[in-house]
């Protein structure tokens, strides 16, 4: 089975970790699309946050626009883009405009989001989250048919609409889901959508879910999707020198992330709740791709023997952007061509 | 005066190519302004004027032009009133930040929604005070304090992140009173269609001052003014130069985003930049030139030669 490796994931912070001026991070954002097309990724993911003190983009596609003006192959996606959080008619619109401009390159990850205060700031209740995402999902679809339109729905109501500028892909770039709860997954199944799986799984666990997805899109009598995995990663010719270097970062990375944002149990958030944060934490840094280039090659067919065709190696976070170019270039050369067929 | 000139496409499938050719030409041309408007195709009401890009999103076009300029400033305008100001701020702030500091964010009024522009631009300016701010009221409310919203839900909300610029220009677009009220409360620049005329023009500049005092010449005066086409297809040239002039004494208009008639295609678009920097820009740049000089310019063939030709 072929696999795709795409790249990710770009998100622009200046964080206490890693302070940084933030049209720089822009700049070098453009700059590492040009290099991460020369070195043959597939693809270039982003992600969305927002009110949040280290700038994080909240418009991922918008700054995507520019990156794709200078590239002419490589793809990019949104893992993931909190669709619930979203107008869905401009992010319709968004989506075309940039997809046009790219010349049809654009994957659309969704998630549904999870922080309370980014739901509050825009006046949505984040019960409603599940609801809001199939019937944004229903907006997207038909915002890209290039028919006339409309939408009645509990949570958005658009008349009489006129057919939109349409996107260069048809019937609309790749929708992924993402998550794995059971809503999830029935929401992308029963709609032939592709996933894009979370980064915490071991293989025997995307194994398991790519077997059901697949049941799944054929009970519903759909076109099968694709089935993606996020995974942090890095490489060194150092394998422990190289997982040393990156979990001591990335541990400092999700230790504030989730100790700010994620509700445990349903209580409080993480900090609240050392004990229970501890425990979130240990299979973060336990399900990393990290290791010499043999470890990864390894690592990887595992992957695509579970089911996946393609996955999106985290090596840009805030706290390791320093050297993630030189890590993706030391894997572009080393394990890369054995999955595209690329002379090294 | 300043010039910039009104984007379209014409490149089919593949619009960037053209987009940008035609914004390298003016960058080079010395041109201060790119201008993007939201055209969702047809039967979009607010279309109008602004069809041109085949493009529903302008801060993405903006944004898409950034790596391909260096100076020139983009603009992008954007309905509002029929979405959360709040993604406007996140938005455009990307974009400021994509471009180094070159938006100028433009707000013209969706149909029907033109009561809501003050909230819109208020909104807009709060996100991008880089300040945490509460506001009540309104159909907006930051933070929404809702039933459910629980954990590190705040009395304020920061919108995030802040532009480069620190104070990112914002001008409304349009004709309706709604633009001029609310430019006068807010002091904020006015871009005028090019259906409205010096005459009725002096009269709505003429509200602003009252309205604003000293506080009116901080505002930049923006026209689109398309380029008229003369016998034989070629741009008319002293006939734009005559409708700028006009403008320029009756309003002190100081910003002109140049229309070029749909069509004509990046190449005249080129020819049309190119040759307004020539004969038109500098003829409007002093209350009068030294006895002369004009004819000094067209001895030399700068200031003359052939006018660029609209393609058939």
């Amino acid at each position: 089975m072929s696999l795709d490796i795409g790249v990710g994931l770009w998100t622009m912070q200046s964080t206490v970790s890693a302070p940084s001026s933030m049209p720089a991070l822009y700049r070098r954002f453009v700059d590492d699309a040009r290099r991460v097309e020369e070195l043959g990724y597939h693809s270039m993911w982003m992600a969305e946050h927002r009110f949040w003190y280290d700038g994080w983009c909240p418009a991922p596609f918008t700054a995507a626009a520019a990156a794709a003006a200078v590239t002419e192959r490589l793809r990019f996606g949104t893992g993931m883009l909190l669709l619930p959080q979203q107008d869905p008619l401009r992010l319709a619109e968004t989506v075309a405009t940039v997809d046009r401009l790219a010349g049809g390159r654009l994957d659309v990850g969704v998630g549904l989001g999870h922080r309370d205060a980014e739901f509050d700031g825009l006046g949505i209740r984040r019960a409603s989250r599940g609801a809001r995402m199939d019937e944004a999902l229903d907006v997207l679809q038909a915002a890209w048919s290039g028919r006339p339109w409309s939408h009645d729905g509990t949570h958005f109501h658009y008349a009489d609409q006129p057919p939109l500028p349409a996107p260069a892909q048809q019937p609309g770039p790749p929708l992924w889901i993402g998550g794995m709860a059971d809503a999830a997954l029935q929401r992308g199944m029963d709609r032939g959508l592709s996933f894009l799986l979370p980064q915490t799984l071991y293989p025997h666990e995307v194994a398991a879910l790519a077997e059901r997805i697949r049941a799944g899109w054929q009970a519903a009598g759909v076109a099968p999707g694709r089935i993606g995995i996020l995974k942090d990663a890095w490489i060194g010719e150092d394998g422990d020198e190289a997982r040393e270097w990156f979990l001591a970062r990335t541990a400092v990375h999700y230790r504030e992330e989730a100790g700010s944002w994620w509700v445990l149990k349903g209580r409080a958030t993480g900090f609240e709740e050392p004990e229970l944060l501890d425990r979130q934490l240990r299979r973060i840094v336990e399900t990393p791709l990290v290791g010499d280039p043999d470890r990864l090659h390894a690592d990887l067919q595992e992957l695509a023997d579970a089911g996946a065709d393609l996955v999106v190696l985290r090596f840009n976070f805030d706290v390791t952007a320093e050297r993630s170019m030189q890590a993706m270039s030391l894997f572009s050369r080393t394990v890369l061509p054995a999955f595209t067929g690329a002379t090294p | 005066m300043r010039f910039g000139i009104v984007l379209r496409a014409t490149g089919g499938e593949r619009p960037l190519a053209d987009l940008v050719a035609q914004a390298r030409a003016a960058e080079d041309a010395g041109f201060d302004l790119l201008w993007v408007e939201e055209d969702r195709g047809a039967g979009d009401g607010a279309a109008g004027a602004a069809a041109g890009t085949g493009l529903p999103d302008a801060l993405a076009v903006a944004s898409a032009l950034a790596p391909h300029t260096t100076s020139v400033r983009v603009g992008a305008c954007c309905r509002a009133g029929t979405l959360h100001p709040a993604y406007l701020a996140e938005q455009a702030a990307v974009v400021d930040l994509v471009l180094g500091g070159r938006l100028v964010l433009g707000l013209r009024p969706a149909p029907g929604a033109e009561a809501l522009l003050g909230d819109v631009a208020d909104l807009v300016a709060l996100g991008h005070a880089s300040v945490p701010f509460r506001r009540q009221g309104g159909p907006w409310p930051m933070p929404a304090g809702l039933d459910g919203n629980r954990f590190g839900v705040t009395e304020e909300v920061a919108v995030t992140p802040d532009p480069v610029q620190l104070e990112l220009p914002v001008w409304l677009a349009g004709p309706s009173a709604a633009v001029t009220e609310v430019a006068s409360t807010r002091a904020l620049g006015i871009v005028a269609d090019d259906a409205e005329d010096a005459a009725g023009l002096a009269r709505r500049w003429q509200a602003v001052e009252q309205a604003l005092g000293p506080a009116a010449l901080r505002l930049r005066r923006v026209a689109r003014r398309a380029v008229p086409v003369g016998a034989g297809g070629a741009f008319d040239l002293d006939g734009l130069r005559d409708r700028l002039h006009q403008d320029q004494r009756a309003w002190r208009m100081d910003t002109v985003l140049l229309d070029a008639p749909p069509g004509a295609g990046a190449d005249a678009v080129a020819d049309l930049v190119a040759a307004v920097a020539r004969r038109v820009r500098p003829r409007l740049a002093m209350a009068e030139l030294p006895p002369g000089l004009v004819e000094h310019w067209e001895a030399t063939g700068h200031g003359a030669g052939p006018r660029p030709q609209v393609p058939a």
